[in-house]
């Protein structure tokens, strides 16, 4: 069932009537029957791995925190008798217990992870290296629905239950509504245990002004991502599917295009399971914050899939960078390199790695890989040459406070990234390569003789491309500067507020691109 | 949860704006439907009709469509006839266009035809062709029902998208002209329901009848809409004639089959394409097609006559007369109208032979 489709408005509707029909008591279970049901009606052949997931985590939580338990109750019955020496060796001996179940779990899941999500990728390439050439593995194997978004937050979970942070849930059907809600199984976002599962677990009442913000939040979503994204996907795919065909201008066009498209598409499906979430009282984390403002790719970073970059920066950053092994490294550098450079080893091993980890989240194509990389380029030559950076501003009496500078930093950023796109939606890396290559051949005769709307949209749809765009960054700054777009709506007259809700529903319902010849439904972001 | 005074205008308020969302839903859809001739005229015209005036029920395909004339009737035998007809109509259509009638008509005869008989419809590549069929008819229990049936069979449709034609047609903003609004209005089809192409192509007559051929299968799931038709109508008190256009195609086994299935019913068979009906309408494979299968208005005459006879001998009632004056000048209005188009026709055949 997909988020854009008449299906899914009536099942909101019906599980959101159930669920405030239902007494308190047993809401979570109506969230908890919706996903469940929401599932098996979306992707039924692979439920069985969000189950599997689901018992292993839950089960793998409550092992480890018995660990835990079982060395505090014996501490505790042998307190007179143990020193100091002998206690840190017992909790090494426990910790040691529940690190090997961690693992197992670990192991276990991002196993099945990997071995869907890669299994066509590694059979194509051992038989290109046995030199089966004749041999192609097209079919792979079903990829689970949402597998990488579960997976990551069930095991930051289990993560967060090893390091304490929070105790293990005892009820293993919560625990599934906390893993399966299904506003956010298809794309996220990667919600952390602590925030999320007591909002699913307590119940909410009815509130009118709650229920009308999370409406206008998804028909926000759908303007993104039926009227402006798949709009956009039209001549993206073209361009993409087909680019020995189109070069120059219409490489850059397709790769500007599709760094709207993306943004359009995941962050309209995160606004549309938001809002979903906000009628049933529940606030989902933010995702996205209008990250093409950014002034740096760090800061991108930061307001770009924010729940997978803060999972990255919590279970692999982190770890990695205050590892024993980096913080010796971090020291015998220093002594090789210099206090600066040499206190910044560690912190770039470990961007590298987390970069390589975000890029072949995406998928494991190679391409993907050069994606996660090329990003964290930018992020290490951002850190190592920062200095010499401020110290040019300083000499060319650049005034770093000024509009002008934010937005040439804006610029530049935005520029950067819609260059790295060429990896993330070339069909494969060399693909992405010669598409760069090749942007440079020129070609604006393709503007004035009519070439470009022979990329399947008319001139009427750059037209309204047009002043969706402008209208969405127009949005976009009001919400910049701290405003909220509903609450400004919400103070107006009923009439004009009213008005206003109509016309954004009949703008999706006529604008939208969807329907027969169109294939709204998948969202790019349900493929990783 | 509405105890504050301030809020309970909220459930009140909210009916409102859902009033009009379903208002301006509707207008819209009408709007962004496209116009046919053929298919939007026909269909109000059909409406618009002096209720239970109508003696004879024309329903079925293009070749009915095109292959009898309504107006032909009435010149020369006083019938009163609407063809509810329209280019590859699914058998679910035709049960609507037939079931629909009878709540504004009473007709003495259904003429229907079974083109699908032998097709297994494809319901997603005739979508167009679908939607022509349905776009067009009033919301009604029979239409949801003829929908469900549709969309039953087809991948890519859903009841919403007929319910609301702006779901469909939306993507028809870029095309929307002044005209679109004028489409709007109602527009009488003088035809009533024939759509008459002008033109003349020679069909290859070949030898049609082989004896040795065995009936040929039907398809079951156009013939259960077929059958829970006959039935209707006849208990409804009509008698049915299904009819068979003369056609490049035809086969003597599917002339076998249908033949045995519609008397099997009850109903009266009449296939134009047997030797003696060829040889008694006196169809003239050179001049009375405009394609293989289908008739041009000059061959549409002589089928219509042939069925008026039959009419006129087998069923006594008719012409029942129930019409007023008011819709007989507006037949013979539009008869005018008609023997004008079929002048310049056949001074047109005349001077190209």
């Amino acid at each position: 069932m997909s988020f854009v489709s008449l299906n899914f408005v009536i099942f909101v509707a019906v599980a959101a009537g159930a669920y405030f029909l239902c007494p308190a008591k047993y809401r979570w279970g109506i969230l908890l029957a919706a996903s469940q049901f929401f599932y098996l009606l979306t992707s039924p052949h692979t439920y069985v791995f969000l189950l599997f997931t689901t018992i292993t985590t839950f089960c793998g939580g409550i092992f480890i925190e018995r660990q835990t338990e079982c060395y505090k109750n014996f501490v505790k019955e042998h307190k007179e008798e143990l020193d100091r020496k002998q206690k840190k060796e017992w909790k090494a001996r426990y910790d040691r217990k529940k690190r090997r179940i961690l693992l197992a779990v670990l192991l276990l899941n991002l196993g099945i992870l990997a071995f869907v999500k890669y299994f066509k990728v590694y059979l194509n390439t051992l038989s290109r290296l046995l030199e089966l050439e004749s041999i192609s593995f097209e079919a792979g194997i079903l990829i689970p629905l949402g597998i990488s978004f579960y997976t990551f937050q069930s095991l930051g979970y289990l993560i967060d239950i090893y390091r304490e942070q929070y105790k293990a849930d005892r009820n293993p059907l919560k625990f599934a509504l906390f893993v399966s809600w299904f506003p956010q199984i298809i794309q996220g976002p990667i919600s952390r245990y602590d925030q999320l599962a007591e909002q699913l677990y307590e119940p909410h009442f009815f509130q009118y002004e709650r229920v009308k913000f999370g409406i206008q939040l998804m028909m926000w979503g759908w303007f993104k991502k039926l009227v402006v994204a798949d709009r956009v996907a039209v001549f993206v795919n073209q361009v993409f599917d087909r680019y020995t065909e189109y070069t120059g201008f219409y490489a850059i066009l397709g790769v500007i295009g599709y760094t709207i498209q993306i943004y359009g598409d995941f962050s309209g499906g995160m606004d549309i399971a938001r809002g979903v979430s906000q009628i049933f009282g529940i606030d989902l984390t933010l995702n996205f914050k209008r990250p093409y403002f950014a002034t740096n790719i760090p800061e991108f970073w930061r307001r770009w899939h924010i729940t997978l970059g803060a999972w990255c920066r919590d279970y692999i950053f982190y770890p990695i960078s205050l590892s024993k092994f980096f913080g010796k490294l971090g020291k015998s550098s220093r002594k090789l390199l210099g206090d600066r450079i040499g206190k910044l080893v560690p912190v770039i091993f470990a961007q590298l790695i987390t970069f390589f980890v975000i890029g072949i989240w995406h998928g494991a194509e190679f391409k993907y890989t050069a994606y996660g990389l090329y990003q964290a380029v930018f992020i290490i030559g951002g850190i190592l040459f920062e200095p010499f950076i401020i110290r040019l501003t300083e000499l060319l009496r650049i005034n770093t406070k000024a509009f002008s500078w934010r937005l040439f930093q804006i610029s530049r950023t935005f520029i950067l990234i819609v260059i790295g796109r060429f990896f993330s939606r070339g069909t494969s890396f060399t693909a992405a390569l010669w598409m760069m290559k090749h942007s440079f051949d020129l070609n604006p005769g393709i503007f004035f003789n009519g070439d470009i709307f022979t990329l399947g949209l008319t001139p009427k749809d750059f037209i309204l491309l047009g002043f969706c765009l402008v209208f969405w960054i127009i949005i976009s700054v009001i919400q910049e500067c701290g405003y909220s777009v509903r609450q400004l709506i919400a103070q107006q007259n009923a009439v004009f507020r009213w008005m206003i809700y109509l016309a954004g529903i009949f703008a999706v319902m006529v604008f939208g691109v969807y329907g027969i010849g169109y294939d709204a439904g998948s969202f790019i972001y349900r493929g990783f | 949860m509405w105890k504050e005074k301030k809020n309970r205008w909220i459930p009140i308020r909210c009916l409102i704006v859902m009033a009009v969302f379903v208002i301006l839903l509707t207008i819209l859809g009408k709007l962004f439907t496209p116009y046919y001739i053929q298919d939007t005229d026909q269909n109000r015209t059909f409406y618009k009709t002096e209720k239970n005036t109508v003696d004879v029920l024309i329903a079925g395909s293009s070749t009915l469509l095109v292959g009898l004339s309504p107006l032909e009737l009435w010149e020369n035998y006083g019938i009163v006839s609407h063809t509810r007809a329209s280019t590859i109509q699914a058998p679910p259509i035709t049960w609507l266009n037939i079931k629909e009638a009878y709540r504004y008509q009473k007709p003495e005869v259904v003429v229907m035809g079974v083109t699908c008989l032998f097709i297994d419809y494809d319901y997603d590549k005739y979508e167009p062709y679908l939607r022509r069929g349905l776009d067009f008819k009033k919301l009604s229990a029979d239409k949801l029902k003829a929908v469900y049936e549709v969309v039953k069979r087809s991948d890519s449709q859903h009841m919403a998208d007929y319910i609301f034609p702006l779901l469909r047609y939306h993507d028809r903003w870029k095309e929307l002209q002044w005209t679109d609004i004028y489409n709007l209005q109602y527009r009488h089809d003088f035809m009533h329901g024939q759509y008459p192409i002008y033109r003349t192509e020679k069909i290859e007559a070949r030898d049609r009848v082989d004896e040795t051929v065995k009936p040929e299968k039907e398809n079951e799931d156009s013939w259960s809409f077929y059958k829970e038709i006959i039935e209707y109508c006849r208990a409804q008190g009509s008698e049915v004639i299904v009819v068979n256009m003369p056609d490049d195609r035809w086969t003597y086994g599917r002339y076998l089959t249908a033949k045995e299935l519609t008397e099997s019913c009850g109903a009266t068979y009449i296939d134009f394409n047997t030797e003696e009906l060829l040889n008694e309408t006196e169809i003239d494979w050179d001049r009375d097609f405009y394609d293989p299968r289908h008739l041009n208005p000059v061959g549409a005459q002589k089928t219509t006559r042939y069925l008026g006879e039959y009419l006129i001998e087998n069923y006594p009632e008719l012409p029942r007369n129930q019409c007023s004056s008011k819709t007989a000048d507006i037949f013979n209005r539009d008869l005018l109208e008609y023997k004008n188009e079929l002048n310049e026709f056949e001074k047109q055949l005349i001077s190209e032979n």
